[in-house]
């Protein structure tokens, strides 16, 4: 953000700010002005100081408050300068722990690490936030409560996924800004099919094609660096647009690779990175009666009937060759008849394994279809063999193996 | 579909559940996931490997030691659809 003339330019943080105006106690500046008309002669006073602009990073993070008004600052006759009145300048560990040292509060802002508000009555300054209604310590990482939502692969007790630099924790769902703008982007693709919109949402305003280096200006903010637990890729130049570079074990990647009809590289690692943020959003758990009656679906939020699944289909294909069709890209996922899933004990299952194991392999959303569990046929009951709650599925030997 | 007592099965109950399996084959093979001998012997093995889950979830009055001949109607019948 910058300020422009007649006040000096400041560069005060990277990115887009995001303001949220809090009230505070009035100061005693006041800006008066008069107004006018035929009828009446009013006044109008206008408090400075009390509106708070807060300016966040990517995970929501409050890393400085200022009010709105302009600090004066003399420098020598006929010549002045305004000050920006910093409120208070916060830097934090990942888990939300302020640095010691490495930030001030005068005034203070109400809200903190990952925008959410700051207990201080608790246990002191800056270390107790509310997380809703949740209690988190920034200097454990740990919630008062368990998790709200219910993660298959994380324990309650988890917090970001034990990754706060890429997620953040809006609402228990390690949904990131960004993240939130991917998903809204793939999922009005896949219900409008418009290929361009979601392409321009990976490629930003860059204009060409997605090969080894993306540009990315999204009217957010990304995350400086994303972590991936196979490849690397690191985002430069932070303000404006974003470059990111792709590195793969210390190399750059510069080789176009061919793009698959997502609008993604299916070569090189630009699918990963994307595919890295994606992931940590659909991690997102879905309830069954939020769902629409049919639609696409995240595999990985869908629990097996089954204790195990032979390799092959009916027609005596493998699934396995489904999985890699999908990746390619050879197969469309539409093309695919929709899974059975029903709702048990409050999680989704299907009757239809194979296709599911299929689709999680290839990380891509499945087409299912909505169906009553009581209204289920007493034979389709019986596939109902699976002992660990559908979390995994076993894959028994062929008939080579 | 073929329908039978989940709670009891006696010697001609089972004999009369294996006669509605042969018919709904005949009328109804293509619907059968595995209607083929190679696919259903191997379903077979399949849920026999599993019928401890299959016991958590459908309430039964036997137990994998003690088996009785409504066992092997669930074991045969569940293996026409076993994936």
């Amino acid at each position: 953000m910058i300020q422009t003339s007649p006040l000096h330019n400041y560069h005060i943080y990277n990115s887009s700010p995001q303001g949220r105006v809090a009230t505070i106690k009035p100061k005693d500046l006041i800006y008066t002005n008069y107004l006018y008309n035929s009828n009446t002669f009013s006044k109008f006073t206008r408090v400075l100081g009390q509106k708070q602009y807060e300016i966040q990073d990517h995970l929501g993070n409050v890393k400085l408050v200022f009010n709105d008004y302009k600090e004066l600052t003399p420098i020598s006759v006929g010549s002045e300068k305004y000050d920006l009145n910093v409120l208070s300048l916060l830097n934090y560990y990942p888990f939300g722990m302020s640095m010691p040292g490495m930030g001030f509060e005068a005034g203070g802002s109400r809200y903190g690490f990952n925008g959410h508000e700051k207990d201080d009555e608790v246990s002191g300054v800056g270390n107790h936030l509310s997380f809703g209604n949740q209690g988190y310590s920034p200097r454990f990482g740990k919630r008062w409560n368990q998790d709200k939502v219910e993660h298959i692969d994380l324990s309650p007790y988890v917090t970001f996924a034990n990754d706060p630099i890429n997620n953040s924790d809006l609402d228990g769902n390690y949904e990131t800004r960004v993240g939130i703008m991917l998903r809204q982007a793939e999922e009005s693709y896949l219900k409008t099919g418009d290929k361009e919109a979601l392409m321009a949402h990976y490629k930003g305003n860059a204009v060409g094609t997605v090969i080894g280096i993306i540009v990315i200006t999204l009217p957010a903010t990304v995350p400086l660096m994303v972590r991936n637990p196979v490849k690397t890729v690191n985002a430069v130049n932070a303000v404006g647009s974003f470059t990111v570079g792709l590195v793969d074990d210390g190399n750059q990647i510069n080789t176009p690779g061919p793009i698959d009809d997502a609008g993604r590289a299916t070569k090189g690692f630009v699918k990963a990175t994307i595919g890295n943020l994606t992931k940590k959003v659909k991690s997102k758990i879905i309830k069954f009666d939020e769902l629409p009656s049919e639609g696409v679906v995240n595999p990985k939020s869908i629990r097996f009937s089954q204790e195990s699944i032979r390799k092959t289909f009916k027609n005596g294909k493998s699934f396995s060759g489904m999985t890699s069709d999908l990746k390619s890209g050879k197969l469309n996922p539409k093309d695919v008849k929709p899974i059975r899933i029903v709702e048990k004990g409050g999680k989704i299952f299907t009757l239809d394994n194979r296709r599911l194991k299929a689709f999680q392999d290839a990380n891509i959303d499945i087409p299912y279809q909505k169906v009553d569990y009581n209204k289920l046929p007493e034979r389709e009951l019986q596939k109902f063999t699976t002992e660990n709650n559908g979390k995994t599925i076993r894959i028994r030997k062929g008939k080579n193996d | 579909m073929i329908k039978y007592n989940s709670n009891y099965m006696n010697y001609n109950e089972f004999k009369n559940f294996l006669e509605l399996m042969y018919n709904n084959y005949l009328e109804n093979s293509e619907n059968w996931e595995n209607n083929n001998l190679e696919s259903f012997l191997e379903a077979l093995i399949a849920i026999t490997d599993d019928l401890d889950g299959f016991l958590i979830h459908n309430e039964r009055k036997y137990n994998k030691n003690n088996p009785s001949w409504l066992t092997f109607a669930d074991i045969l019948s569940t293996a026409i659809i076993y994936e």
